[in-house]
């Protein structure tokens, strides 16, 4: 009994403690969020006029076996998302075409759910199921993402360019934005709080402007 | 006339009992006010601050102690873009840095034998310095150990008893390390000690 009142008394203090020392935290789910955004120096994006994004996002879940394909976001919040990443690119002055069509450059969008992803461990593998063609990895030229661990409730878009493959013929991300923040609400909240969240990846990185 | 009388020797008297106090024992409430690169990083002033001290007095007028303290500085900083180099972040910052600071202090003290005895001091020791910075999910911390110097300056009233009340000055002044900066700040004090 006495134990329990001691350890009672340590945790008061303990949480007493740490209150006092950290006075105030975020008390609503949007204090959360985070935009994170890094994008390559040594491309010039003037260069670049047309992309193509994928009608879905891909949910990074760990290795995949050889020919086993990913999960995917549910369409409720996949069609939000890609919807707002073509708003954004539009608006940015670049012509959609399709994947087939010799884009200049494509944005990949990812999900990570429940656990901690490491963007070089991530690479290009997950997307060899939608581009046949695809199986190359993928280097940052000119710039280390330092925000390489994704944790759960990340929304990662990279935009990579295919065709310009390095010596090693990996392929080079010239941008990536990494949504991070709880799931948690209502699906009209969640929505809400994704879709303002890719409008500021974008309203952040101007440099994208065509 | 007779109250008054009493009144006044007691007076005396607390003045002679604080003059044979040879060890002294402060609690004091303090405010924060960050100066320098602390204040380059939280802009607010801090409501949250303790220090305990102690004094061994040498004679009338010189002291050796040691203080201990801790106080809490804090910031909200609204949502917004931070940049650097070609990277981009937003979201909202809760930025903390808690100060636990320990120094040995010497006091001169002033007016030998009125009840009211300005005083100042220097003290020299080391400041905790966890600095932390909450952003979304991801907390950034630092925490180094600095080499402190800590003037102070202040004032003690003796009340009847022969205990005292004490305003305070004390500026803290921590030297940079590899991990942080210079961090300082003055503090403002309030404090009730007694002696024995």
């Amino acid at each position: 009994m006495s134990s329990l009142l001691r350890n009672t008394f340590s945790m008061l203090i303990g949480t007493a403690l740490f209150s006092s020392c950290y006075p105030d935290q975020p008390d609503n789910i949007e204090a959360y969020d985070l935009v994170y955004t890094n994008y390559s120096p040594t491309y010039d994006f003037k260069e670049f006029n047309t992309y193509a994004v994928p009608d879905s996002v891909v949910i990074i879940t760990g290795d995949l076996a050889e020919g086993e394909q990913p999960s995917k976001v549910s369409a409720l919040y996949g069609d939000q998302i890609v919807g707002r990443i073509r708003e954004n690119m539009d608006r940015l002055g670049w012509t959609e075409v399709a994947a087939t069509e010799n884009p200049d450059v494509l944005v990949l969008p990812a999900a990570v759910k429940t656990l901690n992803v490491d963007a070089y461990y991530y690479g290009g593998g997950y997307w060899g199921w939608y581009y046949p063609y695809y199986g190359y990895g993928w280097y940052y030229p000119g710039y280390y993402p330092t925000y390489t661990s994704y944790t759960t409730g990340s929304l990662i878009l990279t935009m990579i360019a295919p065709n310009d493959l390095s010596p090693t013929e990996n392929q080079p991300v010239l941008w990536v934005g990494v949504l991070n923040g709880l799931l948690e609400g209502s699906n009209a909240s969640i929505i809400s709080r994704m879709t303002a969240n890719i409008d500021q990846a974008f309203k952040q990185s101007e440099y994208l402007k065509q | 006339m007779i109250r008054k009388t009493i009144f006044i020797s007691l007076l005396a008297a607390s003045a002679l009992l604080a003059k044979a106090q040879e060890n002294i024992y402060m609690f004091e409430y303090s405010m924060g006010f960050p100066t320098g690169d602390l204040r380059d990083y939280i802009d607010e002033p801090s409501f949250r601050g303790f220090n305990f001290g102690y004094r061994y007095m040498l004679d009338e007028n010189r002291a050796l102690g040691l203080d201990i303290g801790w106080q809490t500085f804090y910031e909200k900083k609204d949502y917004a873009t931070y940049t650097d180099g070609t990277s981009s972040i937003t979201g909202i910052q809760y930025r903390y840095t808690n100060a636990f600071t320990a120094s040995l202090q010497i006091d001169q003290v002033f007016n030998e034998g009125s009840d009211i005895r300005p005083f100042i001091g220097l003290g020299a020791g080391t400041s905790y310095m966890r600095r932390t910075l909450d952003m979304g999910l991801y907390r950034l911390e630092r925490d180094p150990w600095q080499f402190m110097l800590q003037p102070e300056a202040g004032v003690s009233l003796y009340t009847t008893n022969g205990n005292l009340v004490m305003l305070t000055f004390n500026y803290y002044w921590g030297f940079a390390t590899k991990q942080l900066d210079a961090q300082s700040f003055l503090a403002v004090g309030l404090a009730y000690a007694f002696g024995d």
